[in-house]
């Protein structure tokens, strides 16, 4: 591909040259125009370690570009056609905000050259603070891992390892709940609450773990299956494979009860039993359930379908879907989330998951 | 010993919050208008959940000596940037750029620490770099 490209400018240059040689006029030439630069942080140094492509819209025809983007900070689009384009380079919490721009004048066979300044998130660039790019750098530092899928000794795929959701920069999980009105109001009632996360409280933040972008381990047995997870209470859920229902007395919880089955090569696994301030899910009832299908297409890819349903709340069933990459060389860690929390200082004392 | 006895003058009439800290958001802590640049000695390392800090005796502009705290992320986080929790050590002389606390205390959040042999340490992946 890189050759082709190669290839291309050359022929491209020379088409170029001899055309002005005889004519003294520039060619006409469709698609050879091109864009590259650095990501800057507000600090001024070049990010480096993201693989978050630029995606670029050409105004006129609507078609879609996106970028390579080194872990040394450049991107670069060739092969573009004259004109104005909308640019997007989207980032996920916490360290940097999504960088977009409008009308970027792309003139005909030119390489032009746009620095995108992007500006801190919510974690104002603290040291040690961004889980979205701790998990590119793990997932880069990890090496090519790719090879066929692991399997138990009865043949069903083997979803041990230590993983790491890829950023939702991609569209992953971007949608809302589908809320129906009287749940929609409830949410509008929170937002003005402006309230900080669950997550401030070190209370659970997602009812499905594999929804979060922290590390998190499957440990598999044939009957039983444990994901352990980083920096969430916690820090654990069980998914029962042995053909158990739901115990007839369930006081609903923030992870519910979860009991999973075989589809071929996909692991499915049905949780009831949340409680109604269970996040991740928007506004909800005690009737949500979830659906997780877990397939693992290669040694280090877990594909993962998150389908919720709650017929109390939402005016359809609502589906998500992740990319979790495998991760070599390290370990979950302790996370004593309230070892020094003190919401006190700038926050409502008590979790209110509801106005 | 006098000057220890000092710092714990500092920490006990500071208005630096020491022990209770908020799993949060920063820019709702911080405020991004407020940036910071302060050079001056570490005098201790919290190395706590859910995040670390660091304080820093800096002399103000009129010669007296003030009590900083510093905010980091999570522990976990930084061991994985090869950041520990020795990597700053009481009597380094330092330098931070932060944001200041939207509360008015000796608090900021610590966005480029830099060392007095001219180490940088910045958020991001560039540090990971640097420091393995």
């Amino acid at each position: 591909m890189l050759q082709n490209k190669k290839n291309i400018k050359f022929i491209a240059s020379a088409l170029l040259f001899f055309a002005t040689l005889c004519s003294q006029s520039a060619l006409s030439q469709n698609d050879t125009a091109s864009i590259t630069g650095n990501l800057i942080d507000p600090n001024g140094s070049v990010i480096t370690g993201l693989s978050t492509p630029v995606f670029m819209t050409h105004t006129e025809s609507g078609e879609n570009f996106q970028s390579n983007v080194s872990l040394e900070g450049q991107y670069e689009i060739s092969g573009l056609p004259a004109g104005t384009y909308d640019l997007i380079f989207p980032s996920s919490c916490c360290m940097y905000m999504t960088y977009s721009q409008e009308s970027v004048e792309i003139p005909e066979g030119q390489a032009v050259r746009l620095d995108l300044n992007l500006g801190w998130h919510i974690n104002l660039g603290t040291i040690g603070d961004d889980p979205g790019m701790l998990a590119e750098d793990m997932i880069n530092q990890s090496g090519d891992l790719s090879g066929p899928t692991p399997r138990m000794p009865d043949g069903k795929p083997d979803f041990s390892g230590l993983w790491y959701n890829l950023p939702d920069t991609r569209g992953f999980g971007a949608s809302r709940a589908p809320l129906q009105p009287w749940a929609a109001d409830i949410q509008e009632q929170l937002n003005d609450l402006g309230q900080q996360g669950s997550a401030s409280y070190c209370l659970p933040q997602s009812a499905v773990l594999s929804t979060l972008i922290f590390p998190y381990k499957f440990i598999q047995t044939d009957d039983l299956i444990v994901q352990l997870i980083e920096f969430v209470t916690p820090g654990f859920r069980q998914i029962f494979l042995d053909g158990r229902s739901r115990p007839d007395i369930w006081n609903p919880s923030w992870y519910g009860h979860s009991v999973g089955h075989w589809e071929g090569d996909t692991l499915v696994v049905e949780s009831t039993g949340f409680n109604e301030i269970t996040t991740g899910f928007g506004i909800h009832t005690e009737a949500l359930t979830i659906t997780e299908r877990y397939t693992r297409p290669q040694n280090n890819v877990l594909l993962i379908e998150i389908t919720a349903e709650d017929p109390e709340a939402y005016t359809e069933t609502w589906t998500r879907n992740y990319e979790a990459r495998l991760v070599k060389g390290q370990e979950i860690l302790e996370f004593v989330c309230a070892e020094g929390n003190d919401t006190s200082l700038f926050a409502q004392p008590v979790w209110r998951g509801r106005p | 010993m006098k000057k220890i006895s000092n710092l714990l003058f500092l920490l006990l009439l500071s208005f630096v919050p020491l022990s209770g800290f908020t799993h949060h958001s920063f820019v709702s802590q911080f405020d991004p208008a407020k940036e910071v640049i302060m050079s001056g000695m570490v005098a201790r390392v919290r190395w706590t959940n859910p995040h670390a800090f660091f304080d820093v005796v800096i002399t103000n502009e009129k010669g007296e000596e003030e009590l900083w705290a510093f905010e980091l992320g999570s522990p976990n986080t930084l061991i994985r940037y090869g950041w520990y929790r020795d990597t700053l050590k009481e009597g380094d002389a330092i330098t931070v750029d932060g944001y200041l606390a939207r509360s008015g205390a000796n608090l900021a959040n610590a966005k480029i620490v830099t060392l007095a042999d001219g180490m940088v340490i910045q958020a991001g992946s560039s540090y990971l770099e640097e420091t393995q």
